[in-house]
């Protein structure tokens, strides 16, 4: 069992977290159940113990203090009845109830109601002795005190005993009513204190939920989004839960993984667009440069401009110099070139064996001839010895083309304009700039 | 189909038990010779607080009840031999009785009493009753209390019931009668008894002769319950009430 919850203290399981949680919450729901059956069921016990044991009391009172009025109306019978018979059977019958059983349970009680009914015999007596003296003429008043005075005495036992027991049936029947008030309260007091306990509970349950699995799940889904959407790395909060765990390092080198997917990615990309011999753009540059200033020139209607550059009798000079000294021109002459065009969106690429391309984006046609002036100038400047040439040193002749790209126009077609420009420019002598506008087609 | 059959003698078997135990009818025993609790009226028929109480019973427990008059003498054995199911005979409940039947619990209390000529002062003790001649009824609590606390001083005298008892007290054959104070009230009150009166103190309250009970054959525990169940409604309701107020001016339960 202790190593049981050190393993889960240590290594939180989701699955092990969820069953005890739900232990948690039944055994909670559970215990305020049995405390509220508990007191439910004491109230229900009360309420039996008041309807088996105090009703035959409450009962026995009544009939007690019922008991009480008849033998003070027997009382009054044997008082004011004319008929000597009628007295006698009034005395008769409270003969009898004065000495009922249930009197006796209070020996006081049943001291007073004896005393009550003696009073009543010696007054049936009296009256009795009254009715012969009158008879006898011996008027003497007397007597009819004596029973005025036992009468009193009798009315007033009776009448304080009736008030005993009535007022006792009173506060028995409040303390009782009094009990359950109470016993309702603590049940009432309980069944708040049990559900505002399990509320509390089950919003702390719900909290440490959402922060040991809520969270990290909604950060994982994040973390995902990211690996497929950015290139960045993601990083993740570290969770408790194990299997949370699992699942944000799996997708922490997933991401790792695409990263470093995507940057090899880029660098064979780079790779197959530069020329591995003069480091500058190769052919493919060029053309799918071409292609996206071709749409964005459309877009803004400006005018590109694109350039044709051929060194002259470079198959003569590798002959003449060898293999070695041809790719070192060539290393000269691209970094030559590509050294005038700064401009961002400028591209400078080695078109092919020694033809190199250039695209000037928003420039005209007298900007990009200055610019292919100032080429042909620089690789003269170069003072590169080349016996097969009229000069006798390196030079580049260069077709430029400018235009605003329209609808159904193909960037070869404006290449092949360079080009004739370019051939245009051999043909009249090489070492010089020659231009084709798409109108002169 | 068969799960039918089974269902419909299933029903059939509750139907004819709720029937049988509807149908069956309660025999009351009691004696007819002990006013006011059962007495024959002017028209020979059983009346009293025992028979009305008895026929309160049944109304309650939901049965027809019909009633036989015994004699005092053979009424445990009568019981015993099946001839009615309950006693509601004013009985009390002692401990030899109850080796043979059992009793349910009270359903009315009432001391017993001796009764004597007016004016007759009788202290009561064997010297006191010496040469005397006291009676009580035969097989009665009261005769077994005689019998217990003054065996040397006076006759007893046993009757087979109460009737001949005043009767004798009455023509002065007796001295005194010891009997259920309600049962000698009836006397007192009666023109024939107008000479005597109460003597002495009634018998204690612990006395097995101050409670009156309903007796069932050995065993028959559930229709003591029912017994039982039935009277306890009867005082809830107001019932009892009524038919002791019928007889006696205060309450006797």
């Amino acid at each position: 069992m202790i190593l049981f919850f050190r393993s889960f203290w240590h290594a939180p399981r989701l699955g092990r977290s969820l069953v005890v949680l739900v232990l948690m919450v039944s055994l909670l729901l559970g215990c305020s159940g049995v405390m509220l059956w508990l007191r439910m069921s004491r109230i229900a016990s009360f309420a039996k113990d008041t309807r088996d044991e105090q009703l035959p009391i409450f009962l026995a009172q009544q009939r007690l203090s019922n008991n009480i009025e008849r033998l003070r109306f027997y009382g009054a019978v044997i008082l004011h009845a004319e008929d000597a018979g009628e007295r006698r059977s009034a005395r008769l019958a409270a003969q009898i109830l004065a000495n009922d059983a249930a009197f006796e349970r209070d020996p006081d009680t049943a001291d007073k109601i004896l005393r009550t009914f003696s009073n009543m015999r010696l007054i049936e007596s009296l009256r009795l002795k009254e009715e012969k003296d009158l008879l006898a003429e011996h008027s003497q008043l007397t007597d009819g005190d004596d029973i005025k005075i036992l009468w009193q005495e009798t009315s007033d036992i009776l009448r304080e005993l009736s008030d005993n027991i009535s007022s006792r049936a009173v506060s028995q029947a409040a303390r009782f009513s009094t009990m359950i008030i109470e016993e309702t309260d603590a049940a009432r007091t309980t069944a708040f204190i049990a559900f505002g306990l399990t509320l509390v509970i089950l919003f702390v349950l719900l909290l440490l939920f959402y922060k040991a699995v809520a969270k990290p799940l909604l950060a994982i889904a994040n973390g995902l989004q990211k690996v497929y959407g950015t290139r960045e790395v993601v990083r993740l909060p570290p969770t408790r839960l194990n299997e949370l765990q699992t699942i944000t390092q799996g997708v922490e080198q997933l991401s790792r993984l695409m990263n470093e997917l995507h940057c090899a990615n880029t660098d064979l990309e780079i790779l197959s667009k530069i020329d591995g011999l003069t480091g500058i753009g190769n052919r493919r540059q060029f053309d799918s440069h071409l292609e996206n200033e071709i749409l964005r020139a459309r877009r803004r209607k400006t005018t590109t401009a694109v350039m044709m550059i051929d060194i002259d009798h470079f198959k003569s000079f590798n002959d003449t110099y060898g293999h070695q000294q041809g790719d070192h021109c060539l290393q000269q002459v691209a970094r030559t070139i590509s050294l005038l065009f700064r401009r961002p969106g400028d591209v400078v690429a080695r078109y092919g064996g020694e033809e190199f391309g250039v695209i000037l984006p928003e420039t005209s046609l007298a900007g990009a001839l200055a610019s292919a002036k100032r080429i042909r100038d620089a690789i003269t400047g170069l003072q590169i010895e080349h016996a097969a040439a009229e000069s006798g040193k390196l030079s580049v002749s260069v077709g430029v083309t400018a235009f605003v790209p329209h609808a159904k126009s193909l960037p070869e077609g404006y290449v092949s304009l360079a080009d004739m420009a370019l051939y245009e420019a051999k043909r009249s002598g090489r070492n010089c700039v020659h231009t084709k506008l798409p109108k002169d087609i | 189909m068969k799960f039918i059959t089974f269902l419909l003698t299933l029903m059939m078997i509750t139907l004819f038990s709720t029937a049988a135990t509807a149908q069956k009818t309660l025999r009351i025993g009691t004696e007819g010779a002990y006013p006011p609790f059962n007495y024959l009226d002017s028209d020979k028929k059983l009346a009293g607080f025992d028979v009305d109480i008895a026929r309160a019973l049944c109304a309650k427990m939901g049965g027809e009840c019909t009633f036989i008059a015994v004699p005092w003498e053979g009424m445990i054995d009568n019981l015993v031999a099946g001839d009615y199911d309950v006693i509601i005979a004013s009985m009390a409940k002692t401990e030899e009785r109850q080796k043979n039947i059992d009793f349910t619990g009270h359903y009315y209390r009432s001391r017993s009493a001796f009764v004597a000529r007016t004016g007759h002062d009788v202290i009561f003790t064997d010297e006191g009753l010496k040469g005397m001649s006291v009676g009580a009824c035969n097989n009665c609590v009261q005769a077994q209390y005689l019998r217990d606390h003054f065996s040397s001083g006076p006759s007893l005298v046993l009757t087979d019931d109460t009737n001949q008892l005043f009767e004798l007290l009455a023509t002065g054959e007796l001295d005194i009668v010891l009997s259920d104070s309600l049962n000698c009230l009836d006397f007192l009150k009666s023109e024939r008894g107008a000479d005597f009166d109460f003597a002495g103190e009634p018998l204690p309250s612990d006395d097995v002769s101050s409670s009156a009970h309903m007796a069932v054959r050995k065993g028959e525990l559930e229709l003591v319950r029912r017994l039982e169940e039935a009277l306890e409604q009867l005082r809830m309701d107001g019932t009892y009430d009524r038919i002791n107020r019928q007889y006696f001016p205060f309450s006797i339960y």
